[in-house]
């Protein structure tokens, strides 16, 4: 089959991106063919955007467009209370549950000697700069529940233990509203691990 | 557990073939490449929801075919099932597998297991006794799986912290933070922990059960079982006792260790012994011994699985038993036969086989399978 080259070539950078695979690839560049320019001229103009004018907040490292992000200029947040993901990614989907109101610190990744990534490639010394000066008394890991997630909130709570200041971590276990005959026995193990006293106040 | 009828579309050489299955022994006869083991490697993808030796699994769709078909239907007291297995090929993936219960696509293969339990054994089974001790550490994983199923995720933990403490290892010594070092040793000695207490359990289920048949099907002095573990003073068999024990030991180990950039004691590399008058079989042991140990091991998981499930599992043997005498064989024979359906490939009629008074035979050739009737089976009986 002919496809003519600057169509091979859209294929083919599309193909690199997340979960694109060659089928969806195929359907997006015919698509964008057939859009006026002007959209095509808009997506464009997006995706340089977003490489020249985003960047890291200079005191969290949430993705902004200012110096320092909307969420740590926030005066009505609480100051005492942060809480460390692995990337600014997770940040929409617990600022979406309107829970949390502290701070947030992302750390860039998580620890994974195999992909040759260690804490010092972390945003750790930072974090710590930050529980100095800002008065923060909690820490909350929300790192995933994978062995990396789990081996980076451990961590972490090594290294803030000296520092006094409280140091939990999201619970995991059985998704809220899911019948428990539809579960599986790795998350009921974990549910089982995780269990709460009923009555017990929750951590807020 | 049994099965009514099995039919197969285009899986290897068998294009077309449907069996009604006798309710005990089922013998397929048949000369070499003609597909006998084809038929069980399909029976048993229906209980495994996949081939046990296609890598690939698109090498089980017939050469110039696009689909491959299984369907068995079984029975358990009053319950009837079907089971459906579906291999399309697929320019985008290769291979589409479609997996139904009773008509119904079934979404995780591990719940879907014990569904419809099989026991295969096959000629490598001699690998369990004198191969590389991945075999039975493997073995002996799949049986603490079965009994215990969260297991599985403790293995694929320990997996994962110990292929990271290797790359950690790997990095110079100066790079290597002490902090993370601590916490891998930590998480890694409670898996391990988990893991050989499970272990210990099996074995102890094995000795006594190894001893009581050994004896009885093949009249031999039966082989001890011990777990051989690189963790050093295990003082206690709690999951707790060996986590401290295990500590220890890598802190003993922790120069040498960082000279050899590996982990070197661990579950990863424990190994079980089979002993007979205190030799090891691996290096000492005949043919016909190394093989009634490793058939009883399947037996044993024959028990494991009947036990945890409450279904007699079906078993698929692969013309394996071949270094048996006519005793041996029927002694073993007889105690499947008294326990669960069976089917058995051979290229001939042993002697063994005229003592069971429910037999079904087939014939397979060029990758078709029918039933030959008592009348022919008879005469074959005669002849041999």
């Amino acid at each position: 089959m002919y496809i003519s080259e600057p169509v091979a070539r859209l294929i083919n950078e599309l193909m690199k991106l997340p979960s694109i695979g060659p089928r969806s690839a195929q359907r997006l560049a015919y698509h964008i063919v057939n859009i006026p320019i002007e959209d095509a001229a808009k997506l464009a103009r997006a995706i340089l955007d977003v490489k020249e004018k985003i960047h890291q907040c200079r005191i969290c490292h949430n993705l902004t467009d200012e110096e320092v992000c909307s969420i740590c200029t926030d005066e009505a947040r609480t100051t005492g209370m942060v809480c460390i993901v692995a990337s600014a990614k997770d940040i929409p989907p617990i600022e979406k549950a309107k829970v949390f109101r502290g701070k947030y610190h992302v750390l860039g990744g998580v620890i994974s000697p195999l992909d040759g990534i260690g804490p010092d490639r972390l945003n750790i010394k930072s974090l710590l700069a930050r529980i100095g000066t800002e008065g923060i008394n909690e820490a909350i890991v929300a790192t995933d529940s994978d062995t990396s997630g789990e081996v980076t909130a451990l961590y972490l709570a090594k290294i803030l233990s000296p520092l006094d200041i409280k140091v939990s971590r999201l619970a995991y276990g059985l998704p809220m509203g899911a019948a428990l005959e539809y579960a599986d026995e790795i998350t009921i193990s974990r549910a089982i691990e995780g269990r709460r006293e009923i009555g017990s106040t929750p951590a807020s | 557990m049994k099965l009514k009828k099995i039919q197969i579309s285009n899986f290897r050489n068998i294009k077309s073939a449907e069996i009604e299955a006798g309710d005990e022994f089922n013998l397929v006869i048949g000369n070499n490449a003609q597909g006998k083991s084809n038929f069980l490697e399909a029976f048993y993808a229906l209980c495994l929801g996949k081939s046990y030796k296609a890598p690939i699994e698109e090498d089980v769709i017939s050469f110039n075919e696009n689909c491959a078909v299984v369907i068995g239907w079984f029975y358990d007291g009053n319950s009837e099932f079907s089971i459906t297995l579906r291999w399309e090929k697929d320019p985008a993936a290769g291979v589409k597998k479609t997996v139904l219960l009773n008509g119904n696509p079934v979404g995780r293969l591990s719940e879907f297991l014990d569904q419809a339990p099989a026991i295969l054994m096959i000629p490598d089974d001699l690998e369990i006794i004198r191969g590389a001790p991945d075999n039975r550490r493997k073995m002996l994983d799949l049986m603490c799986c079965r009994v215990y199923p969260p297991l599985v995720e403790t293995l694929r933990n320990y997996k994962r912290i110990l292929d990271a403490r290797n790359s950690w290892l790997k990095l110079p010594v100066k790079s290597q933070d002490p902090l993370l070092g601590e916490i891998y040793e930590k998480k890694l000695s409670t898996y391990a922990g988990i893991i050989v207490s499970k272990r210990l359990e099996i074995i102890d289920m094995l000795r006594p059960f190894i001893e009581e048949h050994h004896n009885r099907i093949f009249r031999l002095p039966s082989p001890d079982i011990r777990y051989r573990t690189s963790i050093k003073n295990l003082k206690d068999r709690t999951a707790d006792a060996i986590s401290g024990s295990f500590l220890e030991t890598l802190h003993t180990l922790k120069q040498e260790e960082q000279r050899r950039k590996f982990t070197m004691a661990g579950p990863h590399r424990d190994d079980f012994d089979l002993k007979q008058k205190g030799k090891t079989m691996k290096h000492f042991a005949s043919f016909g011994e190394m093989r009634s140990s490793a058939a009883l091991l399947k037996l044993a998981e024959v028990e494991i699985v009947s036990g945890k499930t409450g279904k007699s599992p079906v078993a698929l043997i692969d013309d394996c038993l071949n270094e048996f005498d006519t005793d041996h064989m029927e002694n073993f024979l007889r105690h499947l036969y008294e326990r669960c359906q069976m089917f058995y490939t051979s290229t001939g009629i042993h002697d063994a086989f005229g003592q069971f008074a429910f037999i079904e035979t087939y014939f397979t050739e060029n990758g078709a399978i029918r039933r030959c009737s008592q009348a022919e089976l008879k005469t074959l009986l005669k002849t041999y």
